[in-house]
């Protein structure tokens, strides 16, 4: 299997006609198919260093950029809430006439760098606009999850709603802070809102330390192919552990065998994906898979795509 | 209903070296012989953990023994109970005694978040573990601030659980973020799972009030509940400093508050007459106490009352 890349679709200059916001950041990318057959890629960019949500539309076939979205689409949560420091949407999906975003929310510590939860938000005009459903996380950590949840992507089956996330597995101190180590699991609910734990390790870390996060699922020929990204303790601000993409198989969504050496997609050295390739999202457009993804920096790159090689099978 | 205070019991005096201040939140355990009432001191400023010591269960002015070493400390960073943790109820199941504890983060934003945990005991109450790392009660989509002082009432096999819910923090003109909550309900088979709870509020508070803390007690078929009230502002042993309240039940489910029957407030002098907070009542033998906080959330230490009877 082997992803060929076709660069970057948007960049930070992209951002320089937006009436707000930091212009430092398009992490994170959510694509979403428009009745029209554009596509629209939520992220999340930054105001004063919080992130926040918003979108650019692309023309199908041709990724011209058609509409820069002027207004951040969620504003931060009330003092002491669960996303009152940031907000990333993390997966959009339809929901009947509505559109549902999952994102995650930041709160701040003092003695932590930071903690996540998951919230959702509706739109009820095709994405345009979202109001908070609740003031709450609708997924949050646990007796048995103690530390954050984040990054959330839905599986829908005939048997029911599949959430893929990461959870937080606790603190390494790096640089006098303490930085979040965190492991893929899943969930299960019949209705996308409340939601049963399974708090099983789903990608086992090829080294004791590896923290791996956003799975995003496909499901050809009656297998379900998983790539997510995942990074050292140590050095992983586009250091020597920066995120790299890692892949998984599965074919009842339950037990998953790590497979790295099918990901199909790498660092190239000098290239604005050469420390880093992280967030992916991994989409069906007209029968052709596509990855979306950011490079160095956690999105200070803007946000590039592939195209899955599909011949000889995946 | 009315109490006959019978005095302070205990205030810290850096017993040990780490019972610095603070005696807060008396918790009693009804043993055989003694009374074993669990406390939180603060080691030092901004934490607390939970020490423990026993009581002559006839005269419980008489401290018997005040224990060495903490039964709970504070959890790693970035865990609920990172900064503190404190004593809220008793479960006794199976041989096992189950301590309903909060558990203290301190926040960017905000003084602090605090929810509640659970440990258990193995020895009769003298030794401790948590359960999970994690809070049983935790944050919701609809509860956001805060859950804590739990208590839980076993009734053909379901345990109705009250406890306080933050409703939301107000800043005063110091510019300092205060919390206020109400006593809300919530019914589980499990004590150890409330995530799914309906949290429904027994009585409705005033504006810039907060009630937390219930305690309840059992009387000839009425459930009588003795809880803590003060205002947002000016509460830190000033006007609107914490009172006792009451509310009574027939069901566990309807509510009638009545402050004016509380039977207790505060006295004219001494180490409760500007704050009485925390109550915690138990079943002794034939009589029914109350513990309690007097000034300073707990620096003033706790004594107890009597119910008269008569």
């Amino acid at each position: 299997m082997k992803w060929e890349k076709e660069g970057r679709i948007i960049t930070l200059e992209d951002l320089s006609s937006l009436k707000w916001g930091d212009k430092t950041h398009t992490q994170l990318p959510v694509p979403f198919i428009l009745d029209d057959g554009n596509i629209r890629i939520y992220f999340s960019a930054r105001e004063k260093g919080k992130s926040l949500p918003t979108f650019i539309d692309l023309e199908k076939d041709t990724y011209k950029i058609l509409e820069i979205n002027q207004k951040p689409l969620l504003q931060l949560g009330k003092r002491g809430t669960f996303d009152e420091f940031g907000i990333m949407p993390s997966d959009i999906i339809r929901m009947g006439d509505e559109v549902w975003m999952y994102y995650v929310g930041w709160q701040l510590g003092i003695s932590f760098t930071y903690t996540l939860a998951i919230g959702l938000a509706i739109s009820r005009d095709n994405g345009k606009t979202f109001k908070r459903a609740y003031e709450g996380p609708i997924f949050d950590r646990s007796r048995d999850e103690p530390y954050m949840t984040m990054a959330p992507f839905i599986v829908k089956t005939d048997k029911g709603w599949n959430m893929f996330y990461a959870s937080g597995k606790g603190f390494i101190e790096e640089k006098s802070q303490y930085e979040p180590q965190y492991s893929i699991m899943s969930a299960e609910s019949s209705d996308g809102i409340s939601w049963k734990r399974n708090s099983q390790l789903l990608i086992l870390g090829k080294t004791e330390d590896e923290s791996n996060t956003r799975p995003t699922i496909v499901k050809i020929d009656n297998k379900y192919l998983m790539w997510f990204c995942y990074r050292g303790a140590h050095d992983f601000r586009n250091g020597k552990n920066s995120y790299q993409i890692g892949f998984a198989e599965s074919e009842d969504l339950k037990s998953w065998s790590r497979k790295d050496e099918n990901a199909g997609i790498y660092k190239v050295d000098g290239e604005w994906d050469g420390k880093m390739i992280t967030y992916p999202y991994v989409k069906e457009i007209c029968g052709k898979y596509y990855m979306f993804y950011n490079g160095d920096g956690f999105g200070r790159t803007g946000i590039g795509y592939a195209v899955l090689n599909t011949w000889g099978g995946v | 209903m009315k109490w006959i205070k019978k005095g302070l019991i205990y205030s810290s005096h850096n017993e040990y070296g780490w019972i610095k201040s603070h005696a807060q939140c008396p918790t009693v355990l009804v043993k055989d012989e003694v009374l074993r009432v669990y406390f939180s001191p603060r080691p030092k400023p901004g934490t607390s953990c939970i020490a423990m010591m026993d009581v002559d269960i006839d005269n419980p002015k008489k401290i018997i023994k005040i224990y060495d070493k903490p039964v709970l400390e504070c959890g790693n960073e970035g865990e609920f109970d990172e900064h503190g943790v404190m004593p809220q109820s008793i479960i006794e199941q199976d041989g096992y005694i189950y301590m309903i504890y909060a558990g203290w983060s301190r926040r960017a934003s905000i003084p602090y978040s605090n929810w509640t945990g659970l440990a258990v005991s193995s020895n009769g109450g003298i030794t401790f573990k948590k359960c999970y790392k994690g809070p049983i009660l935790d944050r919701t989509k609809d509860e956001t601030i805060s859950g804590t002082e739990l208590i839980c009432i076993k009734k053909d096999s379901i345990y109705y659980g009250f406890y306080a819910k933050g409703m939301k923090w107000s800043c005063d003109i110091q510019g300092k973020y205060n919390s206020s909550y109400e006593i809300v309900r919530a019914a589980t088979y499990d004590f150890t799972k409330w995530e799914t709870r309906e949290s429904i509020p027994i009585f409705s508070v005033q504006d810039k009030e907060a009630v937390t803390c219930p305690a309840i007690l059992e009387i000839d078929n009425l459930y009588h509940m003795w809880f803590c009230y003060r205002g947002v502002e000016d509460y830190r042993d000033g006007t609107n400093a914490y009172r006792i309240g009451y509310a009574w039940s027939k069901d566990l489910d309807t509510w009638y508050r009545e402050d004016a029957k509380a039977g207790i407030d505060i006295s004219e002098s001494g180490w409760d007459s500007l704050m009485m907070a925390y109550p915690y009542t138990v079943k002794v033998r034939d009589k029914y106490y109350m513990f309690y906080n007097g000034n300073g959330f707990g620096q003033a230490g706790f004594g107890y009352a009597e119910l008269d009877l008569d």
